[in-house]
């Protein structure tokens, strides 16, 4: 009885101690970077990548016309070049339409591959800022931008002009709202640009040496 | 009795569909879709966005005709007397709350942004 007792406390208490002994190793991590007001970690990100096409959308993570935009992408670019390492691609989501945090990760789920990082920016600042970049009236959101590979983040805060934009907002010309067809034929011709790589690194494989 | 139920049809078609076109053209005016129908369920909704406008013409359509039959029920039971029971005002106050409801609806995308404001509350 007493054996039964000393084992039943002991695993009690192994049970509440285990989720205080659980390395930081074993916390789940975001899938999803937080940025700071001044897109700090989103600027070194974007220079980082110097050389490649880059994207940059602003998305609401609980606007279904964001997420269209969102599936529509990966259907016309990313399901053919998701893997491409010439292509990175930066979705920041913006807490428009009451959305919160808790919005991200379902959201962030509609592009998904190695050469995206999604990120979440709590003051929304980023439409703010690229509003002033494009010089309109309205807040930016649901927008769509590509940057060529020689497209250089050097303000403090300003991201630069895109060489190429789209979006889904009234009060910018309709000719330029989202089709992904367009959007994608454009990334193929900044693609162009750059020298295609090894196949077999895109493959994950390590080249051999020819005969 | 027939005629009735013909009138009651299309008027309950035509506010079926002027509600569907509310709710595709409602789609952003808040976190709802997303919390209802969940990431796909939202993306699906807006894929129905570029059909809103033939969604409002058929119940506009539909409409249309739920009113002639009435009215025009109405003018023969007047005439010629008629077996069938002449339309009740129920009947035309529901014709008429149809008639406002896809009045709404065609203008739904643009009332939702009197409504919300999508910028974010730090930004207003």
């Amino acid at each position: 009885m007493s054996k039964f007792l000393v084992s039943l406390i002991v695993g009690c208490t192994l049970l509440a101690v285990m989720p205080f002994a659980a390395s930081p190793a074993d916390v789940p991590q975001k899938p999803y970077v937080v940025l700071d007001k001044n897109l700090s970690q989103l600027r070194a990100d974007f220079n980082a990548n110097l050389g490649k096409v880059r994207m940059l959308y602003i998305v609401g993570p609980t606007c279904g016309i964001c997420l269209r935009g969102m599936s529509d992408l990966q259907e016309a670019v990313y399901s053919k070049k998701g893997d491409d390492p010439r292509l990175v691609t930066f979705v920041i989501h913006v807490p428009t339409l009451g959305a919160h945090e808790t919005n991200v990760v379902p959201a962030s789920r509609l592009i998904s591959n190695r050469h995206t990082t999604q990120y979440w920016e709590e003051t929304g600042i980023t439409g703010k800022l690229m509003r002033q970049v494009m010089g309109v009236d309205i807040y930016v959101w649901d927008f769509w931008t590509i940057y060529g590979p020689k497209a250089v983040w050097s303000d403090e805060r300003l991201p630069p002009v895109p060489d190429f934009w789209q979006h889904q907002l009234d009060g910018l010309p309709a000719e330029k709202k989202l089709d992904a067809n367009v959007f994608a034929a454009k990334i193929d011709g900044f693609l162009a640009q750059i020298p295609a790589p090894p196949i077999a690194s895109t493959m994950g494989v390590a080249p051999t040496k020819s005969e | 009795m027939q005629e009735r139920k013909k009138i009651l049809a299309s008027g309950g078609g035509a506010v079926g569909l002027s509600m569907f076109a509310s709710i595709v053209g409602l789609c952003c005016i808040g976190p709802w879709t997303v919390a209802l129908l969940g990431v796909s369920g939202a993306v699906s909704m807006a894929r129905w966005q570029p059909y809103r406008p033939y969604i409002l013409s058929v119940a506009g359509a539909v409409l249309a005709w739920a009113f002639w039959r009435t009215y025009r029920l109405k003018r023969v039971c007047l005439a010629e007397g008629c077996t069938d029971k002449p339309p009740g005002a129920a009947m035309y106050v529901s014709l008429w709350l149809s008639a406002l409801l896809l009045v709404l609806a065609v203008f739904a995308e643009k009332l939702q942004w009197l409504l919300v404001d999508p910028t974010p509350p730090g930004l207003r």
